[in-house]
């Protein structure tokens, strides 16, 4: 209703234009006005481009001062009356792919789990990182990665680059969501249990290893040795180990020896609970 | 599709901006900040108090004339608005 509105208005502005008015009289179903201001040489001021899409070249109208302020008249009512969204074309797309890719059923699922355990505004930045991680995986171009990392970190801070990095490897999915339904399986869990776990993987993100359940001892010591000398590089003298499920558990203890044998290991604080287990290895400077 | 587009939307190219913004008594300072032609001083800002560059504007909608950002967290805090 409020788009026939609009038409109508537009009629009305453009009744000293047969082609226009013409133009305007005869399209049906109109649900979407795009304009521009710099348009081709040889484009008509309007135009129906597409079933239900007109294009309005301001630039062709060649408007008087009353039709212009009639024009500017009918789009304020249209907007701030009607309510119909007025948006840069590339934002109404922007928005329309971010829809797109999380109405998978798969995220949806996952994004209904995370609102209700994390903080709102991880929950926020986690839906940056899953529209990002989905571009990425579209081979969308790498300055359009960049800069949409970019405006995560510029509104979340470091905080949303590791939550980013964190889906991407999906850490999400395959640790934290686990951790938080072994976690809360406790007759004695607490939210604030979990948030407390949480904060740490998230804090330690760049200095952790996380274990997946079928990794295998050598595998673990080889990535392990290779983290703790990515972590002593940037001058980080401490490291992360991660795992959930028996078989996990079972191998990084088994694996615990191999680490304070190779290395000047000053403190560890190992816990173990539900076959979830965090371990924590300071070495000397 | 976005239910609420379905029912209508406008949409406008970069280039034509500044036009829109005049429709609705906005202009730029000297900083591309948008502000009230009315007033200079007051510089436009989104629901969560951050001023608009040109380069940052993406639109506009109804609840008390609302200026939106074109950056990724600001649209998807938007899309829940539309949905």
């Amino acid at each position: 209703m409020s788009f026939f509105n609009l038409l109508g208005k537009l009629k009305n502005i453009f009744r000293g234009n047969i082609h226009i008015h013409d133009l305007l009289h005869h399209v049906i179903n109109i649900n979407h006005i795009h304009i521009e201001q710099h348009s081709p040489p040889d484009a008509a001021p309007i135009n129906e481009i597409a079933p239900g899409r007109l294009i309005l070249n301001l630039d062709k109208l060649e408007l008087s001062p009353a039709q212009r302020e009639a024009i500017k008249a009918a789009f304020h009512e249209a907007v701030l009356i009607d309510d119909i969204p007025l948006l840069e074309d590339k934002s109404k797309e922007r928005l329309e792919d971010i829809a797109v890719s999380e109405s998978d059923s798969e995220i949806k699922i996952l994004l209904k789990f995370f609102k209700k355990i994390i903080p709102a505004e991880d929950y926020a930045a986690l839906r940056s990182a899953i529209y990002i991680k989905n571009k990425f995986d579209e081979r969308a171009p790498q300055n359009e990665i960049l800069s949409l990392k970019k405006e995560v970190r510029e509104k979340f801070g470091l905080r949303g680059n590791k939550i980013s990095n964190l889906w991407s490897s999906g850490y999400f999915k395959d640790m934290i969501k686990p951790i938080y339904d072994r976690l809360s399986s406790d007759p004695d869990f607490s939210e604030n249990d979990f948030l407390k776990y949480y904060d740490l993987i998230i804090d330690e993100e760049a200095f952790a290893v996380f274990v997946p359940s079928t990794m295998t001892a050598e595998q673990l010591i080889s990535i392990i040795r290779q983290k703790i000398k990515s972590n002593l590089r940037y001058g980080v003298y401490f490291i992360t180990i991660h795992g959930i499920g028996k078989e996990c558990v079972d191998t990084i203890n088994g694996i615990i020896p191999d680490i304070e044998t190779n290395y000047d290991v000053i403190n560890r604080a190992i816990t173990e609970k539900n076959y979830i287990i965090r371990a924590k290895f300071w070495f000397r400077k | 599709m976005i239910s609420k587009f379905q029912e209508g939307v406008i949409t406008f190219d970069a280039l034509a901006k500044q036009e829109i913004l005049s429709w609705f008594g906005k202009t730029l300072d000297e900083e591309n900040y948008i502000i009230e032609v009315e007033d200079p001083s007051q510089r436009v800002v989104t629901t969560d108090g951050q001023e608009i560059k040109l380069t940052e504007f993406a639109g506009i909608v109804k609840g008390s004339e609302r200026y939106i950002k074109s950056d990724l967290p600001s649209l998807i805090e938007f899309l829940d608005t539309l949905e």
